[in-house]
């Protein structure tokens, strides 16, 4: 690609112009540079496994639905009651009651910006009122915005599950410690807080607090059931997907009556799917610029221009959030993880990296970009949402970002915590003699069907040796053992040879 | 300008009514999926029936969030809501929001047409390879699509014919596109959006171009519906 084009779509992608069409662009200049290469084939990946046909996409629409119908519902009132009840008696009570309903109802709206409007909203003028420093307020409910991207199912982690390709259901297990631990640390921080300035707690109410669980029964029963039904074996990933919308329908329309089946619905589904079209616009785009980075070996190129300079894999770990870091300043989450997820995977491979742990840090990295100046999105959305100039955003999040920083380093740095989980699952599975789940990435490489091909075509009649004998398919097994198709295709229905 | 975004705006209600429809459906497919499937397994022989009729959920549902997203991203279009890194127009004076607006409007439209021809040429290539169950051997030991097959032939190797598809196929066929089964059928949506949301994009490039020049800045929210 000459020079030109990339200042070109440099100064488009600053303008303001969609990132879809940036990463369309990028890709068909670039395979239009390529001698012997068609973008064709490429674009058939859409339709392949990678986007289109995975099990996990279809999940996305379904999450985010559920996430929209939750933030149109009366499900923030009730879940800022439930933890005022519950945690309102602590020191910094008001501020864990933001942190904790922020992390649950950003789980369910993926990190989207939703929660600052929605928890956020409600909780802002209540800590202003509660005489909370401003800043620490405004920085709080703009943290809270992303909280929630280590607990399944986020919609984030879903999306690195898909290009990563990785087994979603030990992904989800991976970032509940980290999770947890995020939400510790600035959970100790608001306490200090609350303590340092004496902030007014509310005394702790057995009766209210019970009544207000009672209350939100229906919406605290939701994750229990669904990572239940995803653990037990009850529901595969898109069932689960489909019972959470389904589940948050039935409870929002029918039982709480917050929304409307005929007056709301329809509006709700319209801007859930904007989103979702959105989102998807750019996975589907950056697949043939992802494809290109990888024909053009950059990962390896990009390893390669690594040795002698990072030598172990803490080193690696070290550049790499110093690197990721960068990436969420400049670019949002998910087009952060379909652009450099396949770059940077088999780099950490390279120096023996968990692909599981590898996806907690790229996350946890990324959700503390959604809130780094100078362009991470929650910034933007706080700054219109509570109407202040977006420099006093900037220094409103810098503790923040500091302690989700040390949170960071606490998580890259011992592995056991994102790798503890997913690996008793496997152990159990292993006990129980189980066979990876139908139509789920297994976690084991799959073979690369296009890379058995050259340029050309199969050619089946080089296979029988381009004579005119019949091909002895008997021939082709090794003895009595069957020829095991399966097998050689990782855990797809069939083989798809694409013509690239 | 006035009847191009009351016309556009009518189409995009039309958008979000497929959107919510295949919504709603994938929703009770994957739902029941789940209910049957666990019914089999609690030995419910009738399940077990219900659910091998249900052989082309997988399909449905790959395919509706394919449709889905494009839909999806066609009323982004329309809202002007796509992810972009949008620092610099958010921050300029109204003016040179529009001159921002018409250029990015542009540049959006040129690349839109081009990944739409590029997908359109995908799924040409997919329709040409015809799979076994959508072809019957015939006489000079060629492959028949299954739609253009004589019945005789059908009863023979006994098969039917898919009536609404073959419909479907020979109304593509009228406009010059040979479609070879239902699934390249489906993936028509990927250029088509792509082509219809070039066109979006230009629409809206004029309208900044008007804007800029006349001097008269729009709501901001005007794409909503």
């Amino acid at each position: 690609m000459d020079g030109i084009w990339i200042v070109l779509l440099t100064v488009m992608a600053i303008l303001g112009a969609p990132l879809f069409a940036i990463f369309g662009a990028a890709a068909m200049l670039l395979f239009g540079a390529l001698p012997d290469t068609s973008i064709t084939g490429t674009a058939n990946d859409v339709f392949s496994e990678k986007f289109a046909d995975s099990p996990l996409l279809v999940t996305i629409p379904l999450f985010t639905f559920a996430g929209y119908l939750m933030a149109e519902s009366g499900t923030p009132h009730r879940l800022v009651k439930l933890s005022r009840a519950w945690l309102g008696w602590m020191p910094g009570g008001l501020a864990m009651v933001c942190l904790v309903a922020s992390a649950f109802f950003t789980t369910f709206t993926g990190g989207s910006g939703i929660t600052i409007v929605a928890i956020g909203g409600l909780l802002y003028p209540a800590l202003v009122q509660d005489k909370y420093d401003e800043n620490f307020s405004l920085g709080l409910v703009t943290t809270g915005g992303s909280l929630g991207l280590l607990f399944p199912p986020s919609v984030p982690m879903i999306i690195y599950g898909v290009v990563a390709g990785i087994m979603i259901e030990k992904l989800f297990l991976a970032g509940l410690i980290p999770g947890i631990i995020t939400v510790a640390t600035l959970a100790i921080y608001s306490s200090i807080t609350g303590i340092k300035h004496k902030m007014p707690r509310t005394s702790f109410d057995r009766t209210e607090a019970f009544r207000s669980l009672w209350e939100t029964k229906w919406e605290a029963l939701l994750p229990v059931a669904l990572l239940g039904g995803m653990y037990s074996g009850l529901l595969r990933i898109h069932e689960a997907a489909a019972f959470t919308a389904i589940y948050t329908l039935v409870i929002e329309v029918w039982i709480y009556r917050d929304v409307s089946f005929r007056r709301d619905l329809p509006r709700i589904i319209r801007e859930s799917m904007t989103l979702v079209g959105a989102i998807l616009a750019i996975l589907a785009t950056a697949i043939g610029f992802t494809a290109f980075l990888i024909q053009a070996r950059v990962p390896m190129m990009i390893l390669d221009s690594m040795e002698g300079y990072i030598t172990s894999q803490v080193m690696f770990l070290i550049a790499l959030n110093f690197f990721l870091i960068g990436v969420g300043m400049l670019m949002d989450i998910f087009s952060a993880i379909v652009v450099v997820v396949p770059l940077i995977v088999p780099i950490a491979l390279g120096f023996g990296v968990d692909p599981y742990h590898l996806g907690i840090v790229f996350l946890l990295n990324l959700e503390i970009g959604y809130m780094t100046p100078p362009v991470g999105l929650n910034l933007f959305i706080s700054s219109f949402r509570f109407n202040k100039p977006i420099t006093q955003l900037y220094r409103s999040v810098l503790p923040f970002i500091g302690l989700l920083g040390l949170a960071l380093v606490i998580v890259t740095y011992i592995p056991a915590l994102s790798t503890w989980l997913p690996n008793m699952l496997e152990t159990q599975a292993v006990n129980l003699n189980e066979a990876p789940m139908e139509g789920i990435d297994d976690g084991s490489p799959t073979m690369d069907l296009d890379a058995l091909e050259d340029d050309d075509e199969l050619d089946l009649d080089a296979l029988e040796g381009g004579g005119d004998e019949p091909l002895d398919l008997d021939s082709l097994e090794d003895d009595d053992e069957e020829l095991d198709l399966d097998s050689l295709e990782g855990d797809d229905d069939y083989g798809v040879l694409d013509d690239d | 300008m006035k009847n191009i975004r009351r016309f556009d705006r009518g189409i995009a209600r039309g958008e979000a009514f497929v959107a919510a429809a295949v919504l709603l459906i994938m929703i009770l497919v994957a739902a029941a999926q789940a209910a049957l499937r666990n019914l089999t397994n609690l030995d419910f022989a009738w399940a077990n029936l219900v659910l091998e009729r249900m052989d082309w959920a997988d399909s449905f549902l790959q395919k509706g969030t394919l449709w889905l997203a494009f839909f999806g991203a066609s009323l982004s279009t329309f809202d002007e809501k796509h992810i972009a890194i949008d620092v610099i127009p958010r921050i300029s004076p109204p003016r040179a929001k529009q001159l921002f607006r018409a250029i990015v409007c542009i540049f959006s439209a040129v690349t839109c047409f081009y990944l739409g021809q590029v997908f359109w040429l995908s799924v040409l290539n997919n329709s040409l390879e015809i799979p076994l169950e959508y072809s019957v051997l015939g006489g000079a030991d060629e492959m028949i699509h299954i739609c253009r097959a004589p019945a005789a032939l059908l009863a023979d190797a006994g098969l039917s014919r898919p009536t609404s598809f073959c419909l479907l196929r020979n109304a593509f066929e009228t406009l010059g596109i040979k479609i070879s089964t239902p699934d390249v059928a489906l993936q028509l949506i990927v250029p088509a959006m792509f082509i219809f949301m070039s066109v979006r994009f230009l629409s809206r490039a004029l309208a900044a171009s008007v804007a800029f020049v006349t001097k008269t800045y729009p709501d901001d929210s005007e794409g909503e519906v």
